[in-house]
């Protein structure tokens, strides 16, 4: 269990790296923290972890305060008890895979029989026996991967901090893993929190997913809520891509938004009372295409600029006829659909009114 | 382990308050006491040296007050002025040597098909391990007007007798003991320039010779002027060529009229003091610019630090053998040819500057080890050994705990350990040995005349190289090791032992060799430190060499290299041919 307390870090020459954070990862949960690269997430990480102290702000893990602010690392990094997977792994290479895993029960004092039953049994977790005696450098990249989450789970930690570590990964191995990642920390149940920068990555693994930005939390929800209802433009963009449009709430009728191109029809929450600026998001599988005007709400007019092939679909850009300028980015999952969607043709372009999420400015 | 709930969860390493105090508290200690013993064995000396610059008698023992006297005489002395103008001199001759010859045969070595280019990269840099002294000497038995082997070949043929005692000699000599200096910098910077910005700019349209000007060389030229700074700064303080080529002739340049001062009846450690103060301002404003314009490019030039660069190979085409004969005579020149005649010189019963085969002998070494010289070739033998093996362990030892410091710290404590562990290459050898002499002579531990002086003044002396040698392997520590061994709980001595130095050994023991040998070499501090008891193999080179050129002299010169190259080779063979490379 971690609970941060306002937790800022501000860094040599004033970069604010953190500013002013606040979130838990409860027993058992996994928690990502997921933003561009310079965030911040890493620097919250490594707040947790000890390799940095805290500019101001409290750290527990499991209800003990670790580090705070006014005190310093009150606990150093090596009494922490804690799991972390560097992304480069960080295996020892002059240590064979045995070793590396083992060295953290050496330091516990260990009996040389405990510890290589323990050994023994988390390379079995890990999928590695038979690797003992291997070298870091005679094994593959997902096998090194392997190996830093082993060591870094051998000692039972309540708690482990993971630094993207699938971004070495090929894209294969990479989506193999979040599931398997997933599998064990639920059947260990341990508290993990989770960095990375990709989007379905977090989305897959975790229970609860933090985006940041620029230091800041922007928002926290499961990676439903996240992606149905995202909080703000940037979130929307960062957890998939998204159409995002700046409009005004209609004076006539707040169920309606009206773009320099058209008028938006939505449905659910209205805005607070008092707002006019209005963005609407609408994600590119929810939008449709129809050759002739199908005489629907939120259908416009638009010709097609370009059509690209991307496995399960295909992407089209769209722009409309109102304010070519505009690109609208749709997914057409039909492939018969997809082929009669000529570039340069005209089409209709329907959103589906309860698909338009309204995101306040 | 499948449903690992079973086992009760780690709470992390709970120790004790007061052990975990306790270790702190040596893991603190641990980490400054080297940079508090360094700043000891450099600040106290120099300030000793400021202060005695400033003393009214000429002996360090006697009573005296502080005055301004000595800058003014010293000032006023013809012959410090004229030693100011020869040091510049020489310094700008040796340093023009240098860059004219390091930078060609480093990009003949770095960048060309030149054959044999992988193999001459080891002999390029031997002279930056051999004695001062040899190359003085060698060259005083190869161009000296009366005995010299190559005037005597060469007068004979009609050309003119070269003077090697003269500015020129001088300048030729130290030149050419500087090349492998500039090679090692300007080598990594031609091959760190990546091939694909040279091939951008001739798609563009420039040809070679233009993408050479244009592109090559602004991206180099940082490296090299850095470089021919630290080849000054070492040429002002090098005190066993000009102790060879200079003084016997009366050409004096600061380093040797410094010694003059201290070694001559009557001393004068005032005026030794006040000029080497001097010397010291020009060396530290010569550092002090390198330093800047290090930092300053450093930060401009992105590119050429990147990790793995490809250089491109030019190919030198009909030119290939006419380059390789052009480098293998460069080698033989400055690198064979002064062993060679010490050889030559050691194996004869007598020297008049020709060869004769009848007067082939082993005797000169038989004198050296159980004839005439047997009590102190033993003892200076015995000395450098016990100092070498000391102060290299130590300065091993200290600097892997500074380099740490340097590479893993933060705040004002790197900047201190940074500046610390580099001030002592501002600071010429024979300037350190006044400064020694100010600081021990009368400090209330004995230790003047005795060897500790000499470990200590090793050890200072060595402290960059070692600092940088261990550095550059720490460097290749990813961070991440140190803190992967941290969370799973190893304080930083375990770090230091279970991660650090199983990694580091290869540069521990490149290290150590090196500082090894620097210590065998040391002449310019030991020349004002050592006392008949406590004299070294360089020292008694010097001292035999007092008594005239002979053959004795030779052969001692070659027992010194050769103690010098077995470590050499010792050590590339037990580092796999890495040693002298990457030095």
């Amino acid at each position: 269990m971690i609970s941060v307390r306002n937790l800022t870090k501000i860094y040599e020459k004033n970069v604010l790296a953190v500013n002013d954070i606040s979130f838990e990862v409860h027993a058992g949960e996994i928690v990502t923290l997921l933003g561009p690269s310079g965030c911040g997430k890493t620097t919250v990480l490594r707040c947790i972890a000890g390799f940095e102290q805290p500019t101001s702000g409290e750290i527990d893990i499991d209800g003990r305060l670790v580090s705070s602010g006014k005190e310093g690392l009150i606990t150093p990094v090596e009494n922490r008890g804690l799991g972390f997977v560097h992304q480069s792994y960080a295996l020892w290479p002059h240590l064979t895979v045995y070793k590396n895993l083992a060295y953290a029960l050496e330091l516990r004092k260990w009996s040389r029989k405990e510890i290589h039953d323990k050994v023994q049994k988390t390379l079995e977790l890990v999928h590695l026996e038979g690797y003992a005696r291997r070298l870091p450098s005679e094994l593959s990249g997902g096998e090194q991967q392997r190996v830093a989450l082993g060591r870094s789970l051998v000692y039972n930690p309540s708690v482990i901090l993971l630094d993207e570590p699938l971004s070495n990964l090929d894209a294969k191995l990479r989506e193999q893993t979040r599931f398997e990642l997933r599998r064990l920390f639920k059947e260990l149940h341990i508290s993990a929190l989770y960095v990375t920068h990709d989007q379905s990555e977090a989305m897959a693994i975790s229970d609860r997913c933090m985006v940041m930005e620029k230091g800041a939390i922007q928002q926290i929800g499961g990676p439903i809520e996240l992606y149905t209802q995202p909080g703000s433009a940037f979130v929307a963009d960062f957890t998939g891509s998204s159409n995002i449009f700046t409009g005004k709430v209609s004076p006539d009728d707040p169920k309606r938004i009206e773009l320099n191109w058209g008028t938006f029809q939505y449905r659910g929450l209205e805005p607070s009372h008092g707002k006019t600026k209005m963005m609407v998001c609408i994600r590119p599988k929810d939008i449709f295409l129809y050759p002739n005007d199908p005489g629907m709400e939120n259908t416009f007019p638009a010709k097609i600029v370009v059509k690209t092939f991307a496995g399960d679909f295909y992407k089209v850009l769209i722009s409309p006829l109102q304010k070519p300028e505009i690109e609208i980015l749709a997914h057409v999952y039909d492939y018969e659909k997809a082929t009669a969607l000529e570039e340069g043709k005209t089409v209709y372009i329907h959103f589906p009114p309860a698909c338009c999420k309204l995101i306040e400015i | 382990m499948r449903g690992g709930k079973k086992l009760p969860q780690d709470k992390g390493l709970v120790h004790s308050t007061y052990r975990d105090r306790r270790k702190k508290l040596v893991e603190w200690f641990l980490q400054r006491l080297p940079l508090i013993f360094v700043a000891f064995l450099v600040l106290y000396p120099v300030s000793m040296l400021l202060y005695g610059s400033f003393w009214s008698s000429t002996r360090i023992t006697s009573p005296g007050h502080l005055t301004f006297n000595n800058f003014i005489l010293v000032l006023k002395n013809p012959l410090v002025i004229g030693a100011i103008l020869n040091t510049f001199w020489v310094t700008l001759g040796t340093t023009a040597i240098s860059v004219l010859m390091g930078v060609p045969l480093a990009w003949l070595v770095a960048r060309t098909n030149m054959p044999g280019r992988s193999k001459v990269r080891t002999l390029t840099l031997l002279p930056f391990f051999t004695s001062s002294l040899l190359v003085g000497i060698s060259w005083a038995l190869l161009l000296s007007p009366q005995i010299g082997l190559i005037n005597n070949v060469f007068s004979a043929m009609g050309f003119a007798r070269l003077n090697i005692f003269s500015l020129g000699g001088l300048i030729w000599a130290t030149g050419l003991y500087h090349v492998p200096y500039m090679f090692l910098f300007a080598y990594p910077a031609f091959q760190s320039v990546d091939a694909s910005l040279e091939e951008s700019s001739q798609i563009l349209g420039a040809n070679v010779f233009t993408t050479f000007r244009r592109i090559t060389f602004p991206l180099i030229a940082p490296s090299i002027v850095s470089g021919a700074i630290l080849v000054a700064v070492s040429s002002i303080g090098l005190f066993g060529i000009v102790a060879i080529l200079g003084t016997p002739k009366g050409i004096f340049l600061l380093t040797n009229f410094i010694q003059r001062q201290v070694s001559i009846y009557p001393v004068k450690h005032n005026v030794a003091a006040a000029v080497s103060v001097l010397l010291l301002i020009g060396t530290f404003l010569f550092i002090a610019l390198q330093r800047r314009f290090v930092t300053k490019e450093s930060k401009r030039f992105v590119t050429i630090s990147g990790k793995a660069p490809r250089a491109r190979t030019v190919d030198l085409g009909k030119w290939r053998w006419p380059m390789a004969g052009l480098y293998g005579s460069f080698i033989f020149v400055a690198v064979c040819l002064p062993y060679l005649v010490l050889l030559l010189v050691s194996l004869s019963t007598f020297w008049s500057g020709s060869i004769s085969p009848k007067a082939f002998t082993l005797g000169n070494y038989y004198d050296l080890f159980f004839g005439t010289y047997k009590d102190q070739v033993q003892t200076a033998f015995g000395n450098s050994l016990f100092l070498a093996v000391g102060a290299a362990t130590f300065s091993a030892g200290i600097c892997l705990i500074i380099a740490w410091v340097i590479h893993r710290g933060t705040g004002w404590f790197k900047v201190v350990a940074e500046f610390l562990s580099m001030a002592p290459v501002a600071i010429p050898g024979i300037v350190f040995g006044v400064a020694f002499l100010w600081a021990w002579i009368r400090f209330p531990i004995q230790i003047y005349g005795t060897l500790w002086i000499l470990i200590i003044a090793y050890v200072t002396r060595t402290i960059p190289h070692c600092t940088r040698v261990l550095g550059s392997n720490i460097i290749q520590i990813s961070r991440d090791l140190e803190e992967s061994a941290r969370i799973v709980g190893a304080s930083w001595i375990r770090i230091l032992k279970d991660i650090i130095f199983p990694l580091i050994k290869p540069g521990l023991l490149a290290a150590w060799a090196f500082v090894f040998i620097l210590s065998i070499k040391e002449l310019n501090t030991s020349i004002l430190l050592v006392t008949p008891k406590t004299n070294v193999l360089a020292t008694l080179i010097y001292d035999i060499y007092q008594e005239g050129f002979h053959v004795k002299l030779s052969a001692l010169v070659v027992v010194e290299s050769a103690v010098i190259i077995v470590t050499l080779a010792l050590f590339e063979y037990i580092l796999k041919g890495k040693f002298i490379s990457e030095r």
